[in-house]
């Protein structure tokens, strides 16, 4: 298991859980965030924001949130 | 005749970027009532259309990805649509996003609302090759499904019609729910009966709604619960299923439930959508690879911003130059019809001068306004407000807050505040609120470009424009700086955006734009500016002077001002300005400009149009700037950095205190906030200037 700030760009992952307290999971799992569906990395320089595609949607995602977001190898 | 029509009242709602706003424009046409304007409430907007013998009333509700009330702008939809129950809801849904749109349907229909889904940019899909069975998907949601393509205008009548068929119930909206599996309707139901024993209701609630929402703990009825003597019976057995349910699942509720309705969403479009292609953000993706670079995104975002001004200045210079000669020619005219005396110094300082100066900057507001909002419609904003976000971590926002700013920049400062209800964290939305001011907004624009003008060649004009710009933006981080590290500790909040796939611009929209915008400007000129301006005339002219032989007419206008009560007020002030290189005339506009900060503008016109003697030689303010002695590029420049930060115009400081929650303390905390710093930097560049030898 990975987290998502680990993924390379391109690279496409599947979300298995978030890390718990949480402020933003109800948020996240509003967006798609859930168990079970495949992340696409699109952009991720290690520093600073992500961008990722989630059920047909591009999105930014914070650095802090992406780190939260745990991931397995597809 | 007399026959009242009936009305139906409709609410529109859908995720943002779904093309809602085009929507509500097509179907109101001329005869909206745009809310975005200072002083009224920009949270909804309201337009009517007449329809088959309705007068058919749509509002504009904030998009929102979800009812769940964590946010403000949610809170808002959702209030509309419990407290108001409109007749009918329309859920614009962009048919290229299909998953994501929909889930927002699930919730409104929970809330029983009598729903009709706009399939919009229907046009999208076809080039895609893939299709939707519209029928299928109305026959599995029980509701009516109308196809839309809001750029082209297509599918207008029909959803007209299906709101009329659905108000007279010739169509039947049907109940089709997301089905959330046994083990929580089995606690929901527990729920229930402890609800229906304490006799518990809340108007507008559905209570199955109720106690889904209670199980996701949602903030506002916790609130509402606390009204109730049962309240602590009640939270007692959410929390016990709660409990349950993690334990059941291994997963928050709030995540079981957002999966269940995605599951719902997803189930549907199985059934009604053929193929769904994976490559439609190829080009989109490409463009960001640039645009987000690591390295490349803030160069990007510069050059941007620097394009649009140096777009602003080259284009709207000569139609600023036909204004101006416009104005003094109006001038001329009504000296010469107007006999000499307090009428014609009324009509011609007063009014001609004041007004007239502001006016005289509108070509280049409506440029300013077009350039921006090309890159509004196009999708950049949100790449901006990515590019942004490493900056704004290190000052304690994040890239989010920056959006609020760039309204304020292309408009107005208070729908940038009301922007900051996007902001889940309280601190962060404070913060915003308290930053997004100090932007140049469309009222500041003109004292800019005046004292631009007036001061530095035109060559310098963009670059002065673009330095003032970033001088804003320096401001509000640095601000948001030391808020956050000495006034609203705490963590930084996190941010998921958005980014929506980039779109051409239609001129059309982007006129339509400018136009809303740009309108507004005109008249506020023509309402409020126009009043402060009479008042600062009369402030002037009252009390009369005696005139005193043997002086010559320019020094007893002069005299007159001195002697006047708001040269009084100016002179009493101005010991307070000397430092930073004003007089009493700079000190009165600026006081006056808080009402408006068009004003300092038009008291400044006036000012300068009193003071002229002879009405055959009236020149365009800059050049009564120039030419004045008291004044330097230096102690020009100081003015701008005064007017840069100091307090937010009035109505902007009204909707401060209401959007903080109606707080004395964070306002007053803003009115200080603003003017120290304000003199502060004045000083500093003024004083600093001086000893360095830019002075004179």
């Amino acid at each position: 298991m990975n987290r998502l700030t680990s993924v390379k760009a391109g690279k496409r992952v599947v979300l298995v859980s978030i890390d718990g307290g949480c402020q933003a999971e109800m948020r996240l799992a509003e967006m798609g965030f859930l168990p079970g569906v495949e992340i696409q990395v699109i952009n991720n320089s290690g520093i600073g924001p992500l961008t990722v595609i989630i059920k047909g949607t591009k999105l930014a995602l914070g650095h802090g949130l992406a780190r939260k977001i745990l991931v397995k190898e597809k | 005749m007399s026959e009242r029509k009936k009305k139906i009242l409709v609410a529109l709602a859908g995720n943002p970027n779904s093309g809602k706003s085009t929507l509500f424009n097509n179907l109101t046409g001329s005869r909206q009532h745009i809310g975005n304007y200072p002083g009224v409430t920009v949270e909804k907007k309201e337009g009517r259309v007449a329809y088959k013998g309705y007068e058919v009333i749509f509002v504009d509700l904030p998009g929102t990805y979800s009812l769940s009330a964590r946010s403000e702008d949610e809170m808002v939809a959702r209030n509309f649509i419990v407290d108001k129950s409109p007749d009918v809801v329309v859920d614009v849904v962009d048919v290229s996003n299909l998953e994501r749109n929909m889930y927002l349907y699930t919730q409104l229909s929970e809330l029983d609302a009598p729903v009709i889904l706009a399939m919009n940019m229907s046009d999208m899909v076809e080039g895609k090759g893939y299709t939707i069975n519209y029928e299928m998907l109305s026959k599995s949601l029980g509701k009516p499904v109308v196809p839309t393509v809001g750029s082209k205008n297509k599918g207008m009548d029909e959803l007209l019609e299906a709101v009329v068929a659905v108000y007279e119930k010739k169509i039947k909206v049907g109940k089709t729910k997301v089905d959330y599996g046994l083990e929580i309707d089995l606690e929901r139901s527990k729920i229930a009966q402890v609800l229906s024993k304490n006799d518990v209701k809340l108007k507008g609630y559905p209570k199955e709604w109720l106690t889904l929402k209670l199980l996701e703990k949602d903030p506002i009825l916790e609130k509402y619960i606390q009204s109730f003597d049962c309240a602590s019976e009640i939270e007692g057995q959410v929390e016990k299923s709660r409990q349950h349910l993690r334990q059941h699942f291994g997963d928050d509720v709030e995540v079981i439930i957002a999966d269940r309705r995605y599951g719902f969403v997803s189930g549907v479009c199985m059934e009604a959508v053929k193929q769904i292609p994976e490559d439609r953000h190829d080009v989109s993706d490409r463009i960001d690879k640039v645009i987000m670079n690591r390295f490349l995104g803030l160069p990007i975002f510069v050059l941007v911003m620097y394009g649009v001004f140096k777009f602003t200045f080259a284009f709207s210079g000569p139609v600023v130059g036909w204004f101006e000669k416009f104005f003094e020619w109006l001038s001329l005219v009504a000296s010469s019809i107007i006999p000499e005396g307090l009428i014609q110094s009324f009509v011609v300082d007063g009014i001609i001068g004041g007004v007239g100066g502001v006016l005289g900057f509108f070509p280049l507001v409506l440029f300013m306004f077009f350039a921006i909002a090309f890159f509004e419609d196009s999708g950049y904003m949100a790449r901006a407000a990515f590019v942004m976000d490493r900056i704004m971590h290190k000052v304690g926002l994040h890239g989010k807050s920056f959006l609020p700013m760039m309204i304020s920049t292309n408009g107005c400062a208070v729908p940038g505040i009301m922007a900051t209800r996007t902001l889940d964290s309280k601190k962060d939305r404070l913060i915003t609120m308290m930053v997004t001011p100090f932007m140049i907004c469309g009222a500041k624009l003109p004292i800019f470009a005046l004292f631009i003008g007036a001061f530095f060649k035109p060559e310098h004009g963009a670059n002065m424009m673009f330095l003032m710009y970033a001088l804003s933006v320096l401001i509000a981080f640095a601000s948001a700086w030391v808020l956050k590290t000495f006034v609203f500790k705490g963590e930084t909040a996190h941010f998921v955006m958005e980014l929506p796939a980039y779109r051409m611009p239609t001129i059309q929209g982007l006129l339509l734009k400018m136009w809303e915008r740009g309108w507004l400007y005109v008249k506020k000129a023509g309402s409020v500016i126009l009043f402060i301006s009479i008042l600062i005339w009369a402030g002037f002219t009252f009390p009369q002077s005696k005139a005193k032989d043997g002086v010559s007419q320019e020094v007893s206008a002069n005299v007159q001002m001195q002697e006047s009560i708001a040269g009084k007020i100016g002179k009493f002030i101005e010991p307070i300005v000397q430092p930073i290189g004003m007089d009493w005339r700079s000190a009165i506009a600026l006081i006056a400009g808080v009402a408006a900060k068009e004003v300092v503008v038009s008291t400044l016109g006036t000012i300068y149009s009193l003071g002229e003697v002879d009405p055959e030689n009236a020149e365009p303010l800059k050049q009564s700037l120039q030419k004045d002695p008291l004044w330097s590029p230096l102690k020009a420049f100081a003015f701008l950095m005064f007017t840069l930060i100091y307090l937010p115009c009035f109505v902007a400081m009204a909707v401060f205190y209401r959007e903080s929650g109606s707080s004395w303390k964070w306002t007053s905390f803003l009115v200080f906030w603003t003017t120290v710093m304000a003199w502060a930097w004045a000083f500093i560049v003024y004083q600093g200037g001086t000893l360095l030898g830019f002075g004179g």
